[in-house]
Parts: C-alpha cells; structure tokens; sequence
C-alpha cells in the first residue's frame, strides 16, 4: 500500500515536472539525478535525457546549480585503457530527438561544491539554452545512478 | 666508396635501432584480461605507499586475500565513480564469505589534492572493503610505472579544479600477490565476480 502511495506521488511529480518542462519549447528533461559523493568531496557530475520535441535543434549553452562555484559541459573519451575527460562548448540535442548524459560519456560537472549533497535529495539545476528558454529541472542525489546494487545472495 | 657504404650501413643501423625504440613504445601489454604468468605488471610483487592513517602500506600486507587494484582520485567524476559502483556489484554477485577475502586498494594519483582523510571517507562511502593510498608523487609514479599504467593532469580553465586523464583498468591480484587478470573499463560485474571466484 505504501509503495502505491509512493509510486502515486512519484508518478505525480514527474507528471508535473513534464507539463511544466514542455512549456520550454519541446524540451523536456527525464531521469535527472546528480551522483553522491562523500561529504568532504568537492566534485561530481549530473547526468540526464534531454528530449527535444521542436523542429529544430537545441543547443545547451551551459547549466547553472546553486551548490556548485562552477558549472560545465564534459565528455568523455576512452583511449586504449584511459579515459579522457574534456570540457565542450555547447551540446546538440537534434530535432526530435534527445542527447543522453550518462556515465561514461556526456555530464554535466559540478566543481567546487559550496556545501556537501546529501543521498536523495534533491537540486535545481538550470540548463541554459541558446533561443530557448532556460529549463529548471530537479536533479536527485543518488549514490549509483540508475543501476542500484543487487542484495547479497 | 668502401668508406661511404660504411658510413650508409652505420646509419642503416641507427635507423633500425631507432625503429626498435620507437617501435617498443607502441608495442601491447599482453592482451587484455589475460593472465599475466610472466608478471609483466608489478614484478615485483610489492610496493609501499602510505595508508589513510598516515602509516605505511605495503601491498604485502594483503597477502591471503585478493586484491583489486586500481588508480583514481577523488575528485574524478565519472571513472573512479563508475568503477566502485561496478566493483560493487560484483561483490554483491558473490557470498559473504567469498567477499571477506577480497580488498580494494584505490591508489591516488593526485597527492596535491587527495589527503589522507578525504580517501579514507571516499572509499568508505563506496564500501568495497577498500584501502586508499597515497604518498609523495615520486613514490605514486614509481608504482604507476609498475603496472604500466598512466595519468596525466590537465589543467582546467578554471582556478578551482583540473581533471586527471588516467588508467581505469582493475588488476586482479591473487592471494600470493601476482597481477592474474586486467579488468578493462568496459567489462561487466558478472565477469569481474567470475574471475575473483576463480582466484578465492
């Protein structure tokens, strides 16, 4: 019973959240959540499914979070056994399509946290686009993304 | 003219050496996730570092477990991450007993920046039943080297931060200390459990 409310209020929120994001020229933001990270950590990154519902291309410019000095747009790139991170200029999410930020390829970093995160809460985080409004989306705190640990055997 | 095919065989020489050289620095490690008899990586089976609580570590002093070996540093965003949340759930795939025989050792390439207290509470957070190490940048390089690994910081445009391009791959050591399989970045927890298992 508890986990019907739950999934009720659940199922509610992220209704909410896509009326309110559609609002935003076709672009609605899914699966947003921030890693957990130690308490005296300064550095993580956020990641999410940016859709793209217009006829022409979106562009993010940049992001800004209220817990983070600074914000940017990563990629990563594994060459032989290491992996490379870089910082880009602009993200593409095509026409009718998304761009998925995951781990292992496109996050957003969050450097210099002003205050430690905590596991299931939950941030602001702004995605600023070019001809398009800014989109505000909740970010959750989780420790593994959205692969959690499997019970012991 | 004897002289001038000496001097173009001289040089023949040098150009092969060269080639040699060069050539050496492109050549594989043995192949990925194989088994490493000839101990390629860590040959000599030890190194020392410095603990969380400011003591020497030896790899040594593991011996009779296994150990999953890998270098990182706590303020990377995604790979270290992404490799104890893997290692994670490779041990939630084995039993208890199988885990109390298995030790994480997170090496930090980034002594500037990873204190003692900030890697203990990032492998804790993690709980892979892990060690972080650190130590002068010189003793950190000598163990990179070791296991032919590589890092390399790359300063960022911003005053506050930089990022360090490095090695993902897991060693799995066995219980005598020896270098047995490389985990690639790519690779699943079902295999990093299978291998761990056969290694217990």
């Amino acid at each position: 019973m508890q986990l019907l409310s739950r999934s009720l209020c659940f199922l509610t929120v992220f209704l909410l959240q896509s009326i309110a994001n559609a609002g935003a020229q076709g672009i609605t933001v899914q699966d947003a959540w921030i890693r957990g990270i130690p308490p005296s950590a300064t550095t993580t990154a956020a990641f999410m499914t940016i859709h793209n519902a217009g006829s022409d291309d979106a562009i993010l410019k940049s992001a800004d979070c209220e817990v983070a000095e600074t914000v940017q747009i990563h990629t990563m790139e594994q060459v032989g056994e290491i992996m490379k991170m870089k910082e880009v200029s602009e993200l593409r999410i095509p026409a009718n399509g998304q761009a998925i930020l995951a781990p292992k390829g496109y996050h957003i970093m969050l450097i210099g946290l002003v205050r430690p995160i905590k596991e299931g809460e939950s941030i602001p985080l702004s995605l600023n686009f070019t001809d398009r409004p800014t989109v505000v989306v909740d970010a959750v705190v989780k420790k593994w993304g959205s692969m959690p640990p499997m019970s012991h055997h | 003219m004897k002289r001038n095919l000496l001097i173009k065989l001289t040089l023949a020489g040098i150009g092969i050496c060269l080639l040699v050289i060069v050539g050496s620095f492109f050549t594989d490690p043995p192949k990925m996730t194989e088994p490493d008899p000839a101990q390629f990586f860590n040959p000599d089976g030890n190194f020392t570092l410095t603990g969380t609580s400011g003591e020497p570590f030896q790899l040594e002093d593991l011996r009779g477990n296994i150990v999953l070996l890998f270098f990182g540093y706590t303020s990377c965003p995604d790979a270290c991450p992404s490799t104890l949340a893997k290692l994670q759930r490779a041990f939630n795939l084995l039993s208890k007993e199988e885990v109390e025989q298995v030790r994480t050792v997170f090496i930090s390439v980034d002594p500037e920046r990873d204190n003692p207290k900030l890697l203990k509470e990032y492998v804790d957070y993690f709980g892979v039943n892990a060690i972080g190490l650190t130590g002068t940048k010189a003793d950190i390089d000598k163990v990179v080297k070791a296991y032919h690994a590589h890092y390399m910081i790359i300063p960022g445009q911003t005053s506050n931060w930089y990022s360090i391009n490095h090695t993902t791959t897991v060693f799995l050591h066995d219980k005598q200390g020896k270098v047995r399989y490389r985990f690639l970045y790519e690779e699943t927890p079902e295999q990093l459990a299978e291998a761990i298992r056969k290694y217990l």
